[in-house]
């Protein structure tokens, strides 16, 4: 396992970011806030340094608003969440392509509904499941 | 759109809902006669519940367990399997991994974390129910042989795939 110098708070912006646009892209019925939540992403995952929402944190909030909160800890399950993320706005961005704007807006509220519980609580969806599921099967 | 509104606020008060629920789950799971007899009585420690394949319980609640234990060597520090407690984990009513029982001296179970928590957080709470026999230590400092081996020895046991 390798640990980074991590800002938890860098992380916090970039999901209440994400979560603001898909919010109101589905409030103000503009299918581009999928493609662009999915860019969000997909940039924070390959080039951190460009990604809007990290650019926007680094140039603006950082030291203005809220201060570091820097943590040696593994960014693995972090990425993970990201992946999870970006491959439900993909299913999303596919969707409204082909014109199923309900199953385009369900990935987006699936997506904000879970990075909000993310945000809120620290919340893993996916460690969620696997515990049903043993629950079950030790049942 | 005003339909639109009310589904976000729908969305917003499901999640709001659902922490209380954990909380919730999490207050009343302390509230159970339920004795851990996972290490010796007269001894503090955390329990941690874990399941294969939990990224969470890897990747962040294991190393911060061990930077509890860096800073608190007195106390045991326990991994078990959802499996292996199938039963404690239906009494208590356990809804996610990595889940952390603190447990007091008496056996009795003081607060239940469900999801990752920090070693901060778990400080806290042991604090309430033991007081460190040792002065903290700085993280940095270099361990003593004898500081190691205690650690080793106060590792129960460890979840076979963070090994």
């Amino acid at each position: 396992m390798k640990a980074f110098r991590f800002d938890r708070n860098a992380l916090r912006f970039g999901q209440i970011s994400l979560i603001s646009v898909l919010v109101l892209g589905y409030v103000l019925n503009l299918p581009y806030a999928i493609y662009v939540g999915a860019l969000m992403l997909l940039s924070a995952l390959f080039v951190p340094a460009f990604a809007p929402q990290l650019l926007l944190y680094r140039l603006f909030v950082r030291n203005n608003w809220t201060q570091t909160a820097i943590h040696d800890e593994d960014p693995a399950p972090h990425r993970f969440a990201q992946q999870m993320g970006f491959g439900v706005l993909v299913i999303g961005t596919v969707a409204s392509i082909v014109g199923s704007l309900t199953v385009a807006w369900g990935a987006a509220l699936v997506v904000i509904a879970l990075a909000l519980l993310n945000v809120t609580t620290g919340f893993c969806a996916g460690c969620f499941v696997y515990a049903q599921i043993a629950k079950l099967r030790s049942a | 759109m005003n339909e639109r509104i009310i589904v976000i606020v729908a969305l917003i008060s499901l999640v709001v809902f659902f922490r209380w629920y954990i909380g919730w789950r999490s207050q009343r799971a302390t509230q159970q006669d339920v004795k851990l007899t996972h290490f010796p009585l007269g001894q503090a420690g955390v329990i941690a519940l874990y399941t294969d394949h939990c990224v969470q319980c890897e990747r962040l609640q294991k190393p911060a367990l061990a930077r509890l234990q860096q800073r608190r060597n007195d106390i045991v520090v326990v991994w078990r399997s959802i499996q292996e407690e199938a039963q404690l984990v239906q009494q208590l009513g356990i809804m996610t991994v990595p889940t952390t029982l603190v447990r007091n001296a008496n056996g009795q179970i003081t607060n239940v974390n469900m999801g990752y928590v920090d070693e901060d957080v778990l400080m806290q709470q042991l604090s309430a129910v033991s007081a460190p026999t040792k002065p903290v230590r700085n993280g940095n400092r270099q361990m003593s042989n004898e500081d190691a081996l205690m650690q080793q020895l106060s590792i129960v046991s460890a979840p076979p795939h963070c090994l």
